[in-house]
């Protein structure tokens, strides 16, 4: 499997304590990467990924060390992005300034968090101003919101989305993080409720300021330590044969193949009963934790899958061109 | 495979994985082959100007691999449809066919 | 910075797939699920 990027968590400290933040992120949360490190990781990972995602807490906080990062990726020829919360657009001057900054710095794609956590620190007139700041330049811009379509931010981040016909993300909030606090609806443990579809963001691997990597930038934060999404990468300099292992591991090449839910046909009975039991949600992140955090689940899976593994491997391949010419044919 | 054979590889697209690499082909009547990094090296080599003894003597710079080896290996491919072969030389862009 | 080492192993072939046998296994949903990071 091809990674798609690799974020850089370059902090978790924001300004923001959203309750539904995966990362635990706010004012008085602590940790930075250092730029030694920063530096490491990407030169040794240039070759395993396509880009690389500045991500946090917020990392305009962090203002050195993220324009460290675009610049950086710009000169390996890799495509950047960076997810804010748009804290910095409060008026139009500072928006079209900052947005300077960053289109000069040679960043890519700018993706904007605004949902009912997001917008208790930026008002929608906030998130125009750096939508519209944004549209003079040549940036990428999404918006990201989190949650369920039914509150006011949402159709605020549509109307601004449609308005600027830029793409809108939508997403469930997970009960991973501060999240887990906020989905209080009672577990479920219908299995079979759990999307059946390939995963995304398996590909999308993080560096934490911890100095953790993890396969997925999502939910994996706190994985079981024997965890396949935990790729083991002791010093910045060796991120990228981390990487490499996992490019050729089973359960990350079926995980992005086809999904957490065609693990489970791979699993004894009793085992698949316990996977099943401590099931959050019926997100498919859910499943995904509840499979690799099992540590018998996970030797099952490497006996069941190993005669397998270049099959997968293959696999992953063409999917991966499958989904590059959908996307190219769409941007035709 | 003949010393002067010049193979010229087809049309694929290529993705590493780890240290292998994944070679998908533009035609559906090839396979999609995993070879090992040496393997990824040599069909790089492959571009319809270059002998099997001039690759082999590239690659095998440093190393004990042989003509032989090379040999095996381009056989193997070319079983699979990824590379074509040829006695004169000819850019891989220029042949027909 | 790492020199690039020679190749020191012979060339092979590690595994080969019918195309067509892979495409027909790819799954009906190749859009994959990308969720938010839920954070900034």
């Amino acid at each position: 499997m091809r990674y798609n990027t690799l974020g850089i968590q370059v902090t978790n400290t924001c300004n923001m304590a959203c309750p539904h933040c995966i990362t635990d992120s706010s004012p008085s949360a602590r940790g930075d990467l250092d730029w030694d490190e920063i530096e490491r990781a990407i030169r040794s990972a240039a070759s395993h990924v396509d880009g690389i995602c500045v991500t946090g807490g917020e990392p305009l906080l962090k203002r050195e060390l993220t324009f460290g990062i675009i610049r950086l990726t710009r000169e390996l020829g890799l495509r950047s992005s960076m997810v804010t919360n748009g804290y910095w657009s409060r008026t139009r001057q500072t928006a079209e300034r900052i947005m300077g900054e960053l289109d000069a710095a040679g960043l890519d794609k700018l993706a904007v968090s605004y949902d009912q956590f997001h917008d208790r620190l930026v008002s929608p007139v906030s998130l125009e101003q750096l939508v519209q700041a944004g549209a003079a330049t040549s940036m990428e811009l999404q918006i990201q919101y989190c949650g369920a379509r039914q509150d006011t931010a949402y159709h605020t981040a549509r109307d601004v989305a449609d308005r600027y016909d830029i793409e809108l993300t939508t997403a469930e909030v997970l009960p991973f993080g501060r999240g887990r606090d906020l989905v209080a609806a009672p577990v479920t443990n219908d299995v079979d409720a759990v999307p059946n579809e390939p995963c995304g963001v398996v590909t999308r691997p993080v560096l934490t300021p911890e100095g953790e990597l993890f396969t997925c930038c999502g939910p994996a934060r706190d994985a079981d330590s024997t965890s396949p999404l935990r790729l083991p990468a002791a010093s910045g300099t060796e991120v990228g044969d981390a990487l490499g292992s996992g490019e050729t591991s089973s359960i990350l090449n079926v995980i992005h193949n086809h999904g957490p839910r065609s693990l489970l046909d791979q699993l004894s009975e009793e085992t698949r009963a316990r996977v099943t039991e401590n099931l959050r949600d019926t997100s498919m992140c859910s499943l995904c934790r509840a499979i690799t955090d099992d540590r018998e689940a996970v030797a099952e899976l490497n006996a069941s899958l190993a005669s397998e593994q270049y099959r997968h491997v293959a696999l992953a391949a063409v999917l991966r061109q499958t989904q590059d010419t959908l996307t190219t044919d769409t941007e035709r | 495979m003949r010393p002067d054979a010049r193979p010229c590889q087809t049309p694929v697209t290529t993705s590493p994985a780890g240290t292998q690499w994944v070679l998908i082909p533009d035609s559906d009547e090839a396979a999609v082959v995993v070879v090992n990094d040496t393997g990824y090296r040599v069909l790089a080599q492959c571009d319809g100007t270059r002998s099997l003894r001039e690759i082999t003597e590239t690659i095998a710079v440093g190393t004990n691999i042989t003509e032989n080896e090379v040999s095996t290996f381009l056989d193997h491919v070319h079983r699979c449809g990824l590379v074509t072969l040829t006695e004169h030389s000819t850019p891989c862009s220029q042949r027909s066919g | 910075m790492h020199e690039e080492s020679e190749p020191s192993e012979r060339p092979a072939v590690v595994a080969t797939f019918s195309k067509e046998d892979l495409v027909n296994d790819l799954p009906e949903v190749v859009t994959p699920h990308i969720h938010t990071v839920q954070n900034s």
